[in-house]
């Protein structure tokens, strides 16, 4: 039978490797996690409402995630292509994005290697016009350090 | 009087009284979090039979034991659980499935659906079902065909079946 003292110490050491280990996976977040906080990051800044000279630095702040040669096939019309693309498309059009709340729902990461890694997710609007969802297909690469979008593409849920 | 209220609260066996509903929760949390799967419909393509904005439960072990049918209305993941199609299975593993004028049409017979009330002359033509496809669509047909998702999608992509 341990002892009163011996379980304390055991009680405090698992503590203090719990702490230890959140400490660590917090300085330095796993590849998966840095995708994860990386997109979630992208729908809260989508769905800020910013004004004038504001709404330029937000678009900006926005495409940093995405590399500079993205290509983002939405599946209707012609694929955007180049990151000064995105950033026009998003100041443009963030007045009226804005009235949307993004929301990225069952993200699945596989990280490939150290440098490129895919994401499955689905990516519901809510607004007006009530609620739409659709799943898209993400290809990340890391460059200087930073995970990256270089491809999203629409995955057809229902085939015809 | 606190006293009372506990009493009345907790019963004659507190002890008792709290093992039943840590019982009750448990089987709360594991009901809906994975077996009976609340969802709203949002959306108008399942009128009149979903309503947008209805609430409604999916039974995520209703195709355990069997295959599912046509004619039931199930789930669809969407890259997971969370955001789910719903529709009607209207084609089977292995069938030609057409529409012509709004009539759907099964290995080049149509079929019945007393379920449509409202029928636009929609056109699609013949796809074949591979050994694990399902052909889904959504009960309002009056809608324009480019604003309805529908079409064939893979048995893994079922959750379940909407049961209310």
């Amino acid at each position: 039978m341990l002892r009163r003292a011996e379980i304390r110490i055991i009680g405090i050491a698992t503590l203090v490797a719990a702490a230890a280990v959140f400490a660590w996976r917090a300085v330095f977040p796993s590849d998966e996690r840095q995708i994860r906080r990386q997109l979630t990051r992208v729908a809260e800044q989508v769905n800020e409402q910013p004004q004038g000279l504001s709404a330029i630095a937000s678009a900006a702040d926005v495409a940093s995630a995405f590399a500079d040669d993205v290509v983002i096939d939405l599946g209707q019309g012609t694929p955007i292509r180049g990151r000064e693309t995105v950033i026009a498309i998003v100041a443009r059009l963030q007045p009226r994005t804005s009235r949307y709340e993004v929301r990225i729902r069952d993200m699945d990461v596989r990280v490939d290697d150290s440098r490129s890694a895919s994401v499955d997710l689905s990516a519901t609007t809510s607004g007006e016009n009530g609620m739409d969802a659709r799943e898209f297909q993400l290809q990340m690469v890391k460059r200087e350090g930073k995970w990256l979008i270089a491809r999203v593409t629409p995955v057809q849920v229902l085939e015809k | 009087m606190a006293h009372g209220v506990g009493r009345l609260i907790f019963g004659e066996n507190p002890r008792r009284t709290t093992v039943r509903i840590l019982i009750l929760a448990a089987v709360s949390v594991v009901t809906f979090g994975w077996v009976l799967i609340p969802i709203r419909a949002e959306g108008p393509s399942m009128m009149p039979t979903y309503r947008s904005g209805s609430l409604n439960l999916v039974n995520r072990l209703a195709f355990l034991m069997k295959s599912p049918q046509r004619g039931d209305i199930v789930a669809i993941g969407i890259a997971g659980p969370h955001a789910v199609y719903i529709k009607r299975i209207i084609g089977l593993p292995g069938e030609r499935i057409a529409i012509s004028d709004g009539t759907v049409r099964i290995n080049g017979q149509p079929l019945d659906e007393p379920y449509v009330r409202n029928r636009s002359a929609w056109t699609m033509t013949e796809v074949q079902l591979g050994s694990d496809e399902y052909f889904l669509i959504g009960d309002n047909r009056g809608m324009r065909e480019e604003e309805h998702d529908f079409g064939r999608a893979h048995r893994s992509r079922i959750v379940g079946k909407v049961v209310f």
